[in-house]
C-alpha cells in the first residue's frame, strides 16, 4: 500500500474512531502483521489499552486476525475497510434512496456498530419506551427524527430482510475476519488432497482440487447461512418433518431460500412468492454487516449514469439508470465478470444477465417526459448522409450510384448499410468487440421498430423507450448491448461492465488533464492513446498544433507523469541526432499515478480538517458542553457563532471534496 | 538604478574605442544610467496563479456529508471512541503541558464540569459481541464470562443488549451515566482490572495522584468527580454488572 494511501487511512480511522484506535493502526499498517505483545512495543501503549483498541478495531472489521497452530494471534490491517470508512455518508444515501428513510438507519446504525446479530438489533430498536420522543444526539438534524416513532420488532424485521435481498447487508463468518491469504491457506486444508480426487492423471487432480479451493473462497465470501445453521437445519428437518410435514416445509425454504440473495433473484418468478410466503422474520443468529461490494456495484451504476447523461442527454440517462436497477441484484462484485467471457464470442455474452424491454416498459410506464427528448423530424427530412464522416459520405455515393445502377432496392442496400455500420462502429471503437451479426440487428431498427409498433399498439410508450435504449446501444460506448427478439426469447438488453468501464476510466482521466493542463493538452492525449506510439513530427501533423505549442504541452504531461517519452535509437551509438522520441500514453500508468495523487489530496484534506479544527477548537469545545447545547444563542457570542458556522462550513466543503475524490478512486480502483 | 536618477542636462560624450560614458556635471560615470535593467523581466519567483476553485457542493453531496457528520457524531458519543489521555507516553515526548499552558484560558473554570468528557479507553462491556469473531485472547476484556467448551461458545452475561442512539430506554441512559462516572473511576484505580506486566501499569501509578499534594489544576475536576461519587453512593463498583 501506497505512503499516501495508507496516510489517508489512519486518517479516516483518527477521524472516526479516535486517537487510541488510530494509532494502533497505524502500527499494524506500517508493520504488518503483529502479535498483541509485538504491538504494545510498538505502540509503548499499555496492554490493557491495546487490548481494548484491538477489540474496537476487530469489532469495525478494520483489522483480520488469525490465530496459528501455535496459539498465536496476530493481526493485520484490512485496507479495504478503512478506506471505506470515507463511504459511509454515500452508504447511508444510497440505502434511503433505495429502500426508503428507515433503511438508511439502519445501515447507518450497523456502520455504528460494525457487525451485529439480528436479533440484538431487532431487541436494540424494541427496546425503546413508546411515550418518550428520541434522544437526539447533539446532531439531531437527519438521524433518527423523521423516523416513524412505530418501529415494531416486525418493521426491523422486514427492513432487514429488505436490505438483506439487496444485498446492502450481508452475513458474515469467520473468512471475512481473515486476510485474503489465510483464507487461502485455510481453505486448502478444508479441501481435500489432490490425491482424493479420481481422475487420470496428477494435473487434472491439481486443476480440480485448486477448483474445489476456489469454489471454498467463494463460499465463504458469499456466505448463504452459517455453517453450524445448516447442520442444524438437515438434522431438524428430518424430526419436523415426521411431527409437522407442512410446518418444516415453510421453515427449511425460510431457512434455505431467505439468505441466498443471489439465487432468489435470479429466479424472478419465484422471488415474489417467497416474500409472501414467509413471515417477514430473519432468524436472530444471523449475524449481518455491510456488504461493501454491493455498494459498490450501486455506486458504479451511479457514474455510469452520469455518464450517459453527459454524453447523450438526461432523459435517456433516465431510461439507463432503470436498466442498470433491474441487472443490479444480478451482480453482485464489480470485479465479478472481468475476464471471464472472451470477448467476439457469443455465447459468453448471452451468459451475461439480460433485462427484456417489456421490464423496462413496465417500470417506466408512468413518466411523461420521454417522449419530448427526441426531436419529431419527418423522415423524409432526415439526410442520415450529413452525419457521416466525410470519407464516408464519399464512398456511400459512390456504392449508391452502383446500386442504382443494380436496381436492386432494398436487400443489397441493407447490407451495404450493415457493412458500412460495422466499418464505422471498428473506426470509433478500436477496442470494439461485438460480433458483427448482432451489431447489425441493432443498427438495423427501422424495420423492426415498426413491426413492432404494428404488434403492440396499446402502449405508446414502448417506441420511444426502444428508441432510447437501442440510442445507448449505438452510442459508441456502448452502454447497452442489444439481443434482438427471436421467435423463443423475446427483446432482451445487457450492459457489458468491462469495456464500458475502460470508457469510463479514460473518461474521467480525460477530465482531470483537461482541468490541469488544457484542451489542448487532453486533445493531444487522447490522440496518443488512440495512435500509440508517435513521433513528435507526426504528432505535429495530427494535432494541427504548432511545434512549440505543442512542445510546452507535452513537457508538462511527461512532467506529470501522464505520458511518457520512449526513446529508439536508430544506430548503435545512441547518438540523440540519430534516435527517434516516441511519444505514448499508458492509460494503467496513468491511472496509478492519478490514483496516488487522488489519495494524497484526499489525505491533505483530512489533515487541512485537522488544522482548521484545532484553530476553532475553543469555541467548538464550549459548543459542545451539556450546559450549551440548546441554549447557543445565550452562551456564544456573535463572534462565535460565526467562527462556528464558518467551520461548519467549511468542514462540509472539505468532507464533500473529499467525497468526489473518493468518486475518482472508486472509477478508478474499484469499478 | 533608477532611470530618475538621469541627468537632464547630462550631455553625451564619446570616448574612442570604449563605448558610450555619461558625464554628470563633467564628472564621468562608468555605467549606462538609461539601460533598462528590468528588460528582459527575470521570471517571478512566484508567478500569479489562479487557485482553482471546486463547484459548491450539490444538495446532494451535502446531504451526503451531514448523513456522514451524524453517523460520525453518534460514533464519537458511542463507547467505542477513544482518545489518548496525557498519561500515555508515545514516541517523543512532545511538548510538555506546563510549556503548553495557556494562562488565560488554561486555568480550571468552573464551567469545565458542563464540558464534554472523552474517554482514554473504549468502553466494551455495554453491548454484546460475537465471541467467534474474536480470537480467545480478547475475550477475557469483551465478556469476562465468556468459556468455550467443546466448540460451543458459552457466555454468563446474557443480559446485555445493543444501545442504538435514540432508541434507548430511559433506564438504559441512567445507568450510562453512572456507567461513565465508574468508568473514570476505574481510571483512577488501575489494579482492579486484570493484573498486567508491571512496568506499563507504573506509568499510570506514578500519574495519579494520591490526593496528597495540592494540585491547582486539578482542583474543581477532582472536587466535581467526588461529588459525582457521593452522590451516586457508591454503587458502581461493579462496573457492567448492572446491565441487566
Amino acid at each position: 500500500m501506497s505512503r499516501y494511501a495508507s496516510e489517508l487511512c489512519v486518517l479516516l480511522v483518527d477521524n472516526l474512531y479516535g486517537e487510541l484506535t488510530s494509532r494502533i493502526f497505524q502500527v499494524i499498517l506500517r508493520e504488518g502483521r503483529l502479535s498483541i505483545p509485538a504491538l504494545i512495543h510498538h505502540t509503548g501503549l499499555t496492554p490493557r489499552l491495546v487490548k481494548h483498541g484491538i477489540a474496537v478495531l476487530l469489532q469495525q472489521q478494520l483489522v483480520f486476525w488469525h490465530t496459528s497452530a501455535e496459539d498465536a494471534t496476530v493481526y493485520e490491517a484490512n485496507t479495504t475497510a478503512a478506506y471505506n470508512l470515507v463511504r459511509a455518508g454515500k452508504y447511508v444515501q444510497i440505502a434511503e434512496e433505495q429502500l426508503g428513510h428507515f433503511a438508511g438507519a439502519v445501515i447507518s446504525n450497523l456502520l455504528l456498530l460494525g457487525h451485529a446479530r439480528v436479533g440484538d438489533l431487532v431487541q436494540a430498536y424494541g427496546t425503546r419506551s413508546k411515550d418518550k420522543p428520541p434522544l437526539s444526539n447533539g446532531s439531531g438534524s437527519v438521524t433518527d427524527d423523521n423516523v416513524e416513532s412505530d418501529v415494531t420488532p416486525k418493521s426491523v424485521h422486514i427492513t432487514l430482510h429488505d436490505l438483506l435481498q439487496a444485498g446492502l447487508v450481508s452475513l458474515v463468518n469467520e473468512s471475512h475476519f481473515r486476510s485474503d491469504a489465510d483464507n487461502r491457506i485455510e481453505a486448502g486444508k478444508v479441501v481435500p488432497a489432490a490425491e482424493y480426487f479420481k481422475n487420470k492423471t496428477k494435473r487434472e487432480n491439481e486443476e480440480q482440487r485448486e477448483m474445489a479451493i476456489l469454489q471454498k473462497l467463494e463460499e465463504w465470501k458469499y456466505p448463504t447461512a452459517p455453517e453450524e445453521e445448516e447442520v442444524e437445519i438437515v438434522n431438524r428437518g428430518k424430526k419436523r418433518r415426521l411431527e409437522d410435514p407442512k410446518e418444516s416445509e415453510t421453515i427449511k425454504r425460510q431457512r434455505l431460500y431467505l439468505p441466498l440473495v443471489d439465487k432468489v433473484a435470479s429466479t424472478a418468478g419465484t422471488a415474489g412468492a417467497l416474500r409472501i410466503g414467509h413471515t417477514g422474520a430473519l432468524n436472530n443468529d444471523h449475524i449481518l454487516r455491510i456488504n461493501h461490494d454491493k455498494f459498490a456495484v450501486i455506486m458504479r451504476n451511479r457514474s455510469l449514469v452520469a455518464l450517459a447523461e453527459q454524453s447523450i442527454c438526461k432523459t435517456t440517462a433516465k431510461v439507463y439508470a432503470e436498466v442498470l436497477r433491474r441487472l443490479e441484484s444480478k451482480v453482485r462484485n464489480c470485479k465479478e465478470e472481468t475476464g471471464a467471457p472472451d470477448f467476439g464470442d457469443g455465447p459468453e455474452l448471452h451468459a451475461l444477465p439480460q433485462v427484456s424491454t417489456d421490464d423496462i416498459v413496465a417500470a417506466l410506464r408512468h413518466s411523461t417526459d420521454l417522449a419530448n427528448a427526441f426531436g419529431n423530424v419527418d423522415a423524409s427530412r432526415v439526410n442520415l448522409r450529413q452525419s457521416d464522416h466525410p470519407k464516408r459520405r464519399r464512398r456511400r455515393e459512390e456504392s449508391d450510384s452502383e446500386d442504382e445502377v443494380m436496381k436492386d432496392g432494398n436487400a443489397s442496400r441493407g447490407e451495404e448499410e450493415d457493412e458500412d455500420d460495422s466499418d464505422s462502429e471498428a473506426l470509433l471503437t478500436s477496442a470494439s468487440s461485438e460480433s458483427e451479426e448482432e451489431k447489425g440487428e441493432a443498427e438495423y431498427d427501422p424495420s423492426s421498430s415498426t413491426k413492432t409498433r404494428a404488434k403492440a399498439p396499446e402502449n405508446p410508450q414502448l417506441n420511444t423507450i426502444r428508441d432510447h435504449l437501442l440510442l445507448l446501444a449505438q452510442h459508441p460506448y456502448q452502454f447497452l448491448h442489444h439481443f434482438p427478439e427471436t421467435p423463443i426469447l423475446p427483446e432482451k438488453w445487457t450492459v457489458y461492465f468491462a469495456p464500458l468501464m475502460a470508457h469510463l476510466t479514460h473518461h474521467t482521466l480525460l477530465r482531470t488533464i483537461t482541468s490541469r493542463y488544457g484542451l489542448r493538452a487532453a486533445r493531444l492525449t487522447r490522440l496518443l492513446s488512440e495512435k500509440g506510439k508517435v513521433d513528435e513530427k507526426n504528432l505535429c501533423s495530427l494535432s494541427l498544433l504548432n511545434q512549440k505549442t505543442m512542445r510546452s504541452y507535452l513537457t508538462a504531461l511527461h512532467q506529470a507523469g501522464m505520458i511518457q517519452l520512449q526513446e529508439v535509437p536508430r544506430d548503435n551509438s545512441r547518438n540523440p541526432q540519430r534516435t527517434l522520441y516516441l511519444w505514448f500514453f499508458d492509460i494503467e500508468r496513468c491511472k496509478a499515478k492519478m490514483l496516488q495523487e487522488t489519495y494524497k489530496s484526499m489525505a491533505r484534506c483530512l489533515q487541512r480538517v485537522q488544522v482548521e479544527g484545532d484553530k476553532v477548537k475553543s469555541t467548538v469545545e464550549k459548543a459542545s458542553r451539556s450546559d450549551v447545547i440548546g441554549r447557543e444563542e445565550e452562551f456564544l457570542g456573535v463572534q462565535e457563532r460565526e467562527a462556528l458556522r464558518k467551520w461548519r462550513e467549511m468542514e462540509d466543503k472539505i468532507w464533500g471534496e473529499v467525497a468526489r475524490l473518493d468518486d475518482m478512486v472508486a472509477i478508478m480502483r474499484d469499478f | 538604478m533608477a532611470p530618475a536618477s538621469k541627468p537632464k542636462g547630462g550631455s553625451r560624450v564619446k570616448k574612442e574605442g570604449k563605448g558610450d560614458l555619461y558625464r554628470i556635471c563633467g564628472v564621468d560615470i562608468p555605467y549606462d544610467p538609461e539601460l533598462e535593467l528590468d528588460k528582459p523581466k527575470p521570471t517571478p519567483l512566484f508567478p500569479e496563479y489562479k487557485v482553482p476553485a471546486s463547484k459548491p457542493l450539490t444538495a446532494s453531496e451535502k446531504d451526503q456529508v451531514a448523513r456522514f457528520r451524524s453517523l460520525r457524531e453518534s460514533i464519537h458519543n458511542g463507547p467505542l471512541y477513544a482518545i489518548l489521555g496525557d498519561n500515555v507516553r508515545v514516541g517523543k515526548p512532545g511538548n510538555k503541558a506546563a510549556a503548553s499552558f495557556n494562562p488565560f484560558e488554561g486555568m480550571s473554570k468552573y464551567s469545565q464540569r458542563y464540558t464534554k468528557k472523552r474517554r482514554t479507553t473504549p468502553k466494551l462491556d455495554t453491548r454484546p459481541y460475537v465471541l467467534k469473531f474474536f480470537p480467545k485472547e480478547l475475550w477475557s476484556i469483551l465478556d469476562p464470562t465468556a468459556t468455550e467448551t467443546n466448540g460451543v461458545i458459552g457466555s454468563g452475561s446474557k443480559g446485555k443488549s445493543l444501545r442504538i442512539p435514540g432508541y434507548e430506554k430511559m433506564d438504559d441512559i441512567d445507568l450510562e451515566i453512572s456507567g461513565d462516572e465508574g468508568e473514570e473511576k476505574a481510571k483512577r484505580n488501575p489494579e482492579e482490572d486484570e493484573p498486567l506486566e508491571g512496568e506499563e501499569v507504573d506509568d499510570e501509578f506514578d500519574d495519579v495522584d494520591d490526593g496528597g499534594d495540592y494540585n491547582a489544576e486539578q482542583y474543581f475536576d477532582d472536587g466535581g468527580d467526588d461529588a459525582g461519587d457521593d452522590y451516586d453512593g457508591g454503587g458502581d463498583d461493579g462496573g457492567g454488572g448492572e446491565y441487566f
